[in-house]
Order: C-alpha cells, then structure tokens, then sequence
C-alpha cells in the first residue's frame, strides 16, 4: 500500500510541477494592461544624471532633454487627451509599498501579519476608464475583462480601510497570501515619479527589460537591445553568444520578492489598509494594481504624488505619438512595450524535458503499482493455494483477492494524490524561486483541475491493475500447490536469443523510420519497453553468469550471488521501475553531459577575441580608441524561399526578382526566416569557426565571397545539404522598420552568393542562421541598421575602422572608454556566465529525474525488503550454520546492491542509447541542431552511485531492525 | 563430550517450566535420541544446544566450550558468557569459580555453530539458490575444511552423488533429507542435532536414512542427539532417553500420567 501512495505522490508531484511551470507560462505570455506602451513625464532631473554622452545621443520621441514645462502630468492633461479622442489612454500613478500578508482582519481594521514584508509597486489606474473602453480584439477584451472581473469580484471598496487589488498569479504564488496590508505612508518622493514610471513599463514588458535597464544605469552590465533576453528563450548556451549579465544574474538569484529585513508581526494601526487580493495575468508582476480613488487616499494626493503617466490600451502610431507630444506641455517619453519578446517563457527543450519527466513518472507509477500488487498477490499466494486445495474456485479466489487489491488502490490513490499535492505546495514557493532566477520564468502554484488530476492517478493505478488482473487469473487456474509457483520457468537459450535479437531488430527498423518529433517521443517509449522486456530476459542470465564466476570458496559471498539470481526473477516488475528511472538517469546525464562538453568545447573556439562590448549604441557613434581592433557583429533577416540543390549553378544573387526559379532545378522553401550573421575573414575568424561539415577549400571560397557556412537549424529544419544554394528574399536589418527597407542588394558590396560551404553547430540557438564575410557587407549603404549591438574586442588593426578618440590610451583607459559605451565582458567572463547559465538551466530537471530515481528507488528497496523478508528462513538458516548477524545483514544488503549493480549494467548501454535519440533524434526533429555523444564514465558512474546510494539509504533502517532469529521448525520458503 | 546441568527455560506466561533442572552428560562419539509428546520440549532442548535460544538458567558445556552459565540471581544471556575454557578450567569445570571469569564474546556461539555443530532440521532447510552439491558444500566452505573427495564419498553414501548439480527444487523429500545430513556432516562437526531427520520420509527411507547418520556418526567419532517420534530410529542410539515433565527419563513415561 506504501509502494502505491508513494507512487501516486510521485506522479502528482511531478505532474503538479509541470503543471505550475505550464501555467506560469502562459501567464506570462497573456496579454498585460501594458502592452500597448506608456506615456510618462520626462523628469529634468533625472536627466541630468545621464552620462554626457548619451545626452548627447540621438533624442528619442518627444525631444527627450528638451527644455519644457517642468511640471508633471495632471488629471488636467489626461482630460485633455481623453477629450481629443485618446480614450485608448488611461491615466496611472505608482509608488513603492512594502507589503506584509495579512492573517486575518476585521472591521476595526486590525490586523495580524507574520510574514517579512515585500516591497511590491502599488499602481493606481483609472479603472472606469479602463473597463469603459470599447473591446477591440481578444486583448482588449481579455485586459477588461480581467480587471474589471477582479475589480468586482469582492464588491468593490465598501470598506474605507478596505481596497481591492489586482496582482498577477505569479506573484501572489510567492506571497502566499490572499490578504495583504500596509500603512498608507508614501515610501520615496515626488522625484520617484519619474523612476516608478520607468520601472512601471518595463515590468510591464517583462521583468528582463527591467533588469537590463537597471543594469546600464549602474554602469555594470547590459545587454544588447534587440537579442539581450535571447539567452532565457533559446536555451542556455545562446547565452554564450549574448549572455546575461553577473548583474542581472545576481538580482535573479534573489528569486523571490525582496523581504525586508524586518518582521512585522504585531496588529496593525488604524492608518492601515488591507488590500483584497484578486488575481489576474494582465497585472504585472511584482504588482499590484487598485483604482486611482484608492491610490490618492489620507496623504497621499496628487499634490504630493502626481499622476505616473497613461497606459496606453493599443499601440501608438507615429503620428499618435507626435499628435500627443504636441498636445501637451511637457515633455514625454514613449515606452513601447512588446508583446513578443523572448523572455520570460521557458526554453522549449526545457519544457520537452518537463513533458518528458512527467511521462516518464507515470510509466515509473505503473511499475511501481503493477509490482506492489504483485508483491500483494505473493504475499498472499500461500493462503490462496491452501483455498484452493479446499475446493474453493478459481473465479471466487480471484474475485475476492482483485476486490482486496481494488480496495487498497481506492485507499491508496487519494492518500497518495493528497501527499503529492502537499509535496508540490512544500516545493512550490522553491521552484516558483527557481524559475525566477534561473530561466527568468514564472512558476505559479498550479490552478489544478482536482477531478481530472486525480483522474490521472486513478488511470495509472487502475490500469496497473488491470494489467494485474491478467496474471493471477491464469496463475491461479493453476495455482495448486508451491511447487508449481515456485518452480522457475527459465527461458531457454534459443528464445532468449530470439527475443533478443527480435527486440535489437525492432528498435533498428523503428529507428529508421523516425521522421517527426512525435515518432522520437515514441520511439522513446518503445526503447524502454523493449529494454524493460530485455531487462527482464537478461537479468536472471546476467545474474547465474556471475554466480558462475563467483569462487565458492567465498560461501558467503556465493550465497549472495546465487540468491539475487533467485531473486532476479520475482523482483522483475520492481527492476523495470528502477530500471527505468535509472535508464532515464543515464539518458539524461549523459545528453546533459554530452551538450555541456560540446557547448564549452564550441565556445571556447567561437568565442576568439579577448573582449567583447556589449552596446545599445549605434555602431557610428561608438568610440573605439587607438590600437583596439572591432569587430562589429551586423546582423541581417532575410526569408528563404527557395533552394536550389545543382552545384555550380550562378544562383549568387539574392534578390530573388531576378531568378527564374521555374527554369531550375530549386525547391521551394516554407519562407523560413533566417538570420543573416557577419562572420570575420581573419585568422582569428577562420580558427574559431567550427563545422561540421564543409565543401573543399570552403574556408578560402568564404573569404573570397563564393558562399555561405549555415547553421544546423537552417541545414535540418530545411534539409539544405553542402553546396545548395539558397534564395533569400525581403532581406532587411533587425534594427529599422518596414518603412525603411532597402533593396537587397544595397545591404552588400557585390551580390553575395549564398551557395552553401559548411554547416557549423550553433548550440541552443532557435533560429535558423547564415554566416556571411564581414567584407561583403557595405557599411555605407547599411549605416548603423545591421548593427547587432555586438562588438568583438582585440588589440590590432581594426578590421572595421570607427571613431577613434584624439589621445592616445593606456590599457585601462581604452577599456574604460569601451566600458562607457556599454558592457565590455572579457571572453573568460563570458565563457564563465554562460556555462554557469549552462548549468543552472538543467538544475531543475535533475531535480526530476532525482525525484523519480528516488521514487523507483524506494519502491525497489520495499519490494526488495518484503521480498528478502519473505525470504527470511535461508537467513536464519546462515545464521544456524554460524553465520554472524552482521554478516547476514551484510548479505541481505550484498544482495540488494548487487541486483543494483545489475540493473545498473543493464541500464547503462540503454541509457547511452536513449541519450544517443535524445540528441540525434528528438533535439534534431525537435530543435533541429545535434551535438556530439560524449559518454564520460564518471557521469555513468555518478548516475549509477547516486542510484545505489538511495537505495543504500532507503533500506538502511529495515536491514538494522532486522533480526534474523533461527527456528528449528521453520516452514521452508515459498 | 556434551554435559548440561541444571537446565531450565520457561516461556513468559507459562507458569511451569518447559524444561526443569535437566542434567545430560553425553561422551563424544555417543549417540542419544529423544523421545517424547509433542509439545514436551524435545525441539526447545536442540535450540537451546545450538545456541539458538538462551536458557532461564542452567550449564551447557560442549567439549571445551561453554556456551551458557547463569545463576539464579544473575542471569547473563548465551552471547554474553559463551566463551572457550582454558586448559586450568576444565579441570574445574561445573565450579562457579570458573564460570564467573567468563569473557565477553558474542561471536563465540556463531564460532562455535560454525566449527562443532552441525543440524539437520526437519523441514531440511536447504537453500533453494543452490544446487545439491553448493548446499551441501557450504558447511565445509564456511569451515574452511572443504574437502571434494570427502563430500563425494559422503554423497556417495547417501546415494546422492548422482544428484550434485540438480536444484534442489527438484529433489524429493528424501533427497532433501539427506541433502541435509549431509550438509551436516561434510565439516565433520563434533556434534550433530538431528531434529526429526525422517519426519517426512517413509519408513523404508527412514530406516535407510537413520542407518547412514548413525553409522557415520560412530565412524566419525562424532556425538549425535536425535529428537524423534519413530521409536525404530530411537532404537538405534547408544542411548535412548524420553523427555518428561522437562526432564530426562531413560524410560517411557506412564501413558496415565502424560494424559
């Protein structure tokens, strides 16, 4: 019965954690209030502290730094602009708040808090004018109606002390509380305004934009405008390329909202405020959201604390944007805020990983169930056969001890259920934490469907019985006597073989057929159906060839060996869990294992210039000082259309206009987007590019400007082979618009050829990519548009000549000037930050696969322990032939770690084979790049340790309760 | 030479002891079988023997160990006092002198089993892993006297060679039995418990069976104690006693008083 809750907790547990990073992510990824943009005040001031450089920089929509009316914006210009036919805009303020959780309050207004305080951001908007606006679309539709759902969902503010407010799912999961209060002091001053609104947006965008934003103020670290967040959506080594900073790295480990270092825990005076928390996706985190009448309340006024800014509902145009810049007297900033930006959102290879765990769980459920029934059903084997004896059918037997087990699996599954959603609400606030920090993700305490969870658990359960079911039926039919039971039925060498070869065979052909994602998926589950089959074939085998080359001189020792053999065969189903869970171990560690020596190996060569920059200037305002050699990082988008597979063929212009596809022998493509990436023709350039596979002399046709190298993902995703040529039409710079696209060709020097030389590996990347010599790009026709933001850093003759200041620098100077103009990582930072991101990335998912090792683990040892117990005459026989205690408990434990051992042979060939489909099969169809197997033995070993080591634990304390006592007149073992 | 004096064990919540002030003296090479109603204790008396349980008080002294010494007032458990005697104390043997300076030693019983004793249970007990020859070998093996000639001619004896490599789950009763003996032979222990050795076998197998454990027995000098109920294997021993009221009777109780 244990063996069953455990393994229902332990799918629920696990099931519940994909579950809260799903919803998390889909929370995260729903329409915001603040999607449209914002409007906010432009604070003199605050400008002030700019560097001078950047003042000097090109003003951003309406003329910030301008002198103009040093006020803030009024209720006064928010009619203004509602009456000139803004009605999109709606009027906020905000203001940092420290927080506390509330326990309980009443009408007198007293409160009972016990948590540390959070400092949340309190934003008051003007709700009527929010919910009055006309639903355009599912966002506006989707903004109004959870906000005005939440406004009224508790009647409003009928009490004076008494708000309602609206946080996001994601926050109020880190909280932890439903009722929040604080005391109505304003925290900062009027100037605050202008930050708070700043804050504001980029909360607004995601919690990355605020962070890098944060980052350049401080001078540390930012990362580069368009690709900055890439890191967190495409997998941790994108992160190489264009890492996060130690900065940013570090505000994320705090992970959950800032406590104060206080603890509030005494009842509140009457300037208290209890806020009624209800919760909606389109409230930023970190926020909570009440009306403009309940954020202007004792002293507070909008004398004191003027109006933030306006949200706005739907995106601005150009002209809008100027239309209401002129309208108003002060000066503003527009903040555009995209919706689609890569952060917050889980890698898709991650979320594979959570889909894959989670199945992998339930399979290790089924075994676990199928073998406690079966344990059951032995347990209870003798009585049945006396029953049987005494004339008692097979059909009553049967229906009375199916009725028993249905009884402990109705018992079992709630218990079960009812501990996994205790275990997931226990780890809740760590992962939330960890999702937060490490993937920049959300993680909410999962809104789950009670029936349909619990609907699962009672599948896997029933069907476990079920598949049970068939066995003791035919057993019992013939179940007469012990002999019959006990007798082994050894599989003969011929059909052992069969079997062997026909599953081996299986698997080839099957392999062979994989041509999608979800043939891997399957195919990933019939391995471990057919290795569970050969596991059950081959571990009584394995276990009789040791117990043949074990000296008998060591009677002990034998005694040991030749059990498990013994025990091999009852202890199938219980292997198979184990098996899996230890199979699924390996797979993973070693793809892990193989990904991160492949990515460090990669980056180590890629990454070939001492220093790199990091700059959200264009690349005609940097400085770059005397003697310092850059390497601008241009960056194009183009879609390919086409592909044309004859060699040779003079397909070197990429303005597609001109070609006559009918007229060749080309394919078309499924207008795939692809990143156009400069690439240097240096030596440096040459050593660092690493490929997988070129053409002859690919290098020196590069240089010349005879070709392309592409990435895995454009070569697999659209089956591009060596020496294709591509057709890439709409070409255009990331960093302008549509309405200053160019024609293609003015982007280079010469019509580039895009005639395929190389593939190269671009680990975790998403995109599908090109790499062209930096030399064909024409600067002067591309100006600052390409400019990726990346500037590769080394001491020599620049290979992209740029501003250079008058004087010369020393060393520190230079770097200083650099560090200026952005966040200048040395190559050694960036390798650190990103194999740290790397390693981080993958915690998580260890932690899954260790919680289902755990699982398997503890099930195998129970079975293990009522099995040997069961078992426990020949124990007591060792001890009547004058075998020590200790000596007979460490045989017990001899035999648990040797099937251990066992199954752990068994499973590391299948491991390797899994991770072998995890990379070349799953990541190719899924994710369309591979990498190297790399099998370390010390990562097999670690798997294969941490496995024995569970076991060793679990079992620990039953083998030191055990006392094996010697009875004359024992009955001889079942 | 096997020697008990005084040796009593009640069980919690009988009020009359199992076995009351029993003496036994037994020279090696000696066979003597037990007799009795089911029930009297004869199995209790072959665990206490073999160390598999502790007396309530009393002396066991096998050869030159001494595996029990208690006292009325003081009782120390079989692991705790079980210890060898030397060479002076067994010129003192049965004195309370000696018996107190008994030594800590709890791998002594196990020492003991391991080297002197061997068993045969009733339900053979043999271990289901192994194959005929492996089980019987794995007395010598564990003594370290393992000798493959000499389990041969004991097999062969016991007209079981031709059994060697089967499991033992294959074997019949009778096999397993003298699977049994043999096990409990092939160390050449100089005592032997033999608890029912033909309960389940016929009666033409019984008598082949206690023949052969008893001729081996006197061939190898070694002491044999048999519990049975079959008065045609007890007839065999040197010296055929009946357990009684917790005592050691050489005759038969009156039918009277056992009812």
């Amino acid at each position: 019965m244990f063996a069953i809750i455990l393994a229902n907790a332990g799918l629920i547990t696990v099931l519940l954690i994909n579950e809260g990073a799903s919803q998390g992510e889909l929370a995260s990824s729903q329409s915001s209030i603040f999607n449209g943009g914002t409007i906010v005040f432009v604070d003199k001031a605050a400008m002030s502290n700019r560097a001078v450089d950047e003042a000097a920089s090109a003003p951003q929509i309406g003329k910030v730094g301008e002198v103009g009316k040093d006020d803030s914006l009024s209720k006064a210009d928010y009619a203004k602009l509602r009456m000139a036919g803004f009605t999109q805009l709606v009027a906020f303020s905000q203001r940092e708040q420290r927080f506390s959780c509330a326990e309980g309050g009443n009408s007198d207004n007293q409160v009972e808090t016990s948590q540390a305080a959070s400092e949340l951001s309190l934003l008051g908007i003007d709700n009527q004018a929010l919910f009055s606006y006309p639903v355009a679309g599912d966002k506006a539709g989707s903004i109004s109606n959870s906000m005005a759902g939440l406004m009224s969902a508790n009647g409003g503010s009928a009490e004076p002390h008494h708000v309602v407010g609206a946080i996001h799912p994601a926050t109020k999961s880190k909280l932890g509380c439903d009722v929040l209060f604080f005391s109505s002091s304003q925290k900062g001053n009027k100037k605050g305004s202008q930050k708070g609104s700043q804050k504001l947006s980029q909360k607004g965008s995601q919690k990355n934009s605020q962070l890098v934003r944060d980052d350049k103020q401080d001078g540390k670290v930012s990362s580069s405008g368009v690709s900055s967040l890439g890191a967190s959506s495409s997998g941790a080594s994108s992160a190489a390329a264009l890492p996060t900073g130690p900065a940013e790295a570090g505000a994320k480990t705090a992970g959950a909202l800032p406590p104060s270092s206080d603890i509030t825990s005494t009842s509140s005076s009457s300037s208290a405020t209890i806020v009624q928390l209800s919760v909606s996706t389109a409230v930023p985190q970190d926020t909570i959201v009440v009306s403009l009448a309940d954020f202007y309340r004792r002293n507070i006024t909008e004398a004191t604390w003027p109006l933030s800014g306006f949200l706005s509902l739907l995106p601005l145009s150009q002209n809008e944007k100027l239309d209401i810049q002129q309208r108003l007297s002060q000066t503003v900033a527009f903040e555009d805020v995209s919706t689609q930006q890569d952060t917050g959102s889980l890698p898709d290879s991650f979320k594979l990983n959570l889909w894959a765990m989670g199945a992998l769980m339930a399979v290790v459920a089924l075994f676990i169930v199928l073998n406690a029934l079966n344990l059951m059903y032995r347990t209870r084997l003798p009585n049945i056969i006396r029953m049987r004896q005494l004339g008692i059918s097979s059909r009553y037997v049967t229906t009375a001890l199916l009725i028993e087990l249905l009884l402990y699996c109705v018992f079992s599954v709630p218990i079960g259920c009812a501990a996994g959603f205790y275990a997931a609400s226990m780890l809740s606030p760590i992962i939330s934490g960890t999702f937060s920090s490490l993937f920049n993700a959300v993680f909410i305490t999962p809104d789950v469907n009670l029936i349909s969870t619990l609907a699962l658990s009672v599948f896997v359960t029933f069907l476990s019985l079920g598949i049970f079911a068939l066995i003791p039926a035919k057993q019992l039919s013939t179940a007469l006597s012990t002999s019959k039971v006990k007798a082994a039925q050894p599989m003969r060498k011929r059909s052992v073989l069969v079997w062997t070869i026909a599953g081996i065979a299986l698997l080839a052909i099957t392999q062979a057929l994989i041509s999608t994602t979800l043939h891997a998926l399957l195919f990933v589950a019939l391995l471990l159906l057919v290795s569970c089959s050969l596991v059950i074939i081959w571990l009584p085998i394995l276990a009789n060839g040791v117990m043949k080359v074990t000296p008998p001189s060591k009677p002990v020792l034998h005694f040991i060996v030749a059990s498990t053999a013994q025990l091999s065969s009852r202890t199938r189903l219980a292997v198979c869990a184990f098996f899996i869970a230890l199979t699924a171990n390996i797979g993973m560690n070693v793809m892990t294992d193989s990904f991160r020596a492949a990515t460090e190996s990669w980056l180590t060569q890629r990454l070939y210039a001492p220093a790199y920059l990091y700059t959200d200037k264009a690349l005609s305002e940097l400085v770059i000082p005397e003697g310092v050699a850059s390497t601008p990082l241009l960056r194009l988008q183009g879609k390919l259309v086409a592909q044309s597979n004859t060699i040779g063929n003079d397909f070197s212009s990429s303005d597609s206009s001109s070609n006559d596809f009918s007229s060749r022998d080309f394919k078309s493509a499924d207008a795939t987007t692809v990143s156009i990436s400069s690439y240097p023709t240096h030596d440096n350039g040459r050593n660092a590019l690493v490929v997988d596979s070129s053409v002859p002399n690919a290098w020196a046709k590069f240089e010349s400007g005879e070709g392309i190298y592409i990435n895995q993902q454009l070569a697999f995703s659209n089956d591009v082979s060596l020496g294709d040529t591509l057709f890439l039409e709409e070409m255009k710079a990331a960093n302008i618009d549509e309405s200053s696209k160019k024609h293609n060709n003015s982007f280079f020097n010469k019509p580039p050829s895009f005639t395929v030389l190389g593939i190269y590996p671009d680990y975790g990347n998403i995109k599908t990519q090109l790499l062209l010599p930096l030399s064909s790009f024409n600067r002067d026709t591309i100006g600052d548009a390409a400019f990726s933001g990346v500037l590769a850093i080394s001491y020599g003759q620049s290979t992209f000549p740029a501003n250079t200041p008058e004087a010369p620098q020393t060393f520190e100077q230079k770097e200083a000037t650099l560090a200026t103009q952005g966040n200048l990582y040395s190559r050694e930072e960036l390798l650190t930050l990103s194999m740290d991101t790397f390693d981080r990335t993958f915690v998580l998912t260890d932690g899954l696969n260790i919680t289902t090792l755990l699982v398997a683990g503890i099930a195998f040892a129970v079975s293990l322990s009522i099995l040997s117990l069961s078992n426990a005459s020949s124990l007591t026989v060792l001890r009547a032939l004058g075998v020590s205690k200790a000596a007979v408990k460490l045989s017990l434990l001899g035999q648990y770690i040797f099937l251990c051992l066992l199954t752990a042979l068994l499973a590391v060939p299948f491991g390797v084979y899994l991770a072998y489909v995890f990379i070349f099969k799953v990541n190719r169809l899924a994710f369309s790049w591979v990498y190297p197997l790399a099998v370390d033995v010390g990562v097999i070993v670690s798997s294969v340790t941490v496995s024995l080591a569970i076991i060793c634990l679990v079992i620990a304390l039953p083998l030191g309760r055990l006392k094996p006592k010697v009875d004359l007149r024992q009955d001889a073992p079942l | 030479m096997l020697k008990i004096e005084k040796l009593t064990k009640s069980f919690e919540g009988v009020s009359a002891p199992i076995l009351c002030d029993l003496d036994l003296s037994v020279n090696n090479g000696d066979s003597v079988s037990i007799q009795g109603a089911s029930g009297c204790g004869k199995s209790t008396l072959l665990s206490l023997i073999a160390g598999f349980d502790t007396p309530s008080s009393g002396i066991i002294l096998i050869n030159d160990y001494c595996l029990y010494k208690s006292s009325k007032s003081s009782f120390q458990d079989v692991h705790s006092n079980a210890r060898k005697l030397t060479a002076a104390e067994k010129g003192t043997f049965g004195t309370e002198t000696v018996l107190n300076s008994v030594v800590r030693n709890r791998s002594y019983v196990d020492d003991f089993r391991k080297n002197h004793l061997g068993i045969v249970f009733q339900s053979y007990n043999l271990f289901d892993c192994f194959n005929a020859w492996d089980n019987i070998a794995f007395t010598a093996r564990l003594k370290g006297n393992y000798n493959p000639q000499y389990q041969t001619e004991l097999m062969e004896q016991l007209s079981i060679l031709p059994l060697a490599k089967k499991p033992i789950s294959q074997l019949s009763g009778g096999e397993q039995q003298r699977c049994a003996i043999a096990r409990a032979l092939v160390h050449k222990p100089s005592l032997i418990l033999a608890d029912e050795p033909t309960g389940n076998l016929d009666e033409a197998t019984s008598q082949a069976v206690s023949d052969i454990l008893y001729d081996i027995c006197s061939a190898m000098n070694t002491t044999l104690l048999v519990v049975t109920h079959s008065p045609d294997v007890a007839k065999k021993a040197n010296f055929p006693l009946w357990l009684h009221k917790g005592k050691l009777n050489k005759e038969k109780s009156p039918i009277k008083e056992l009812q």
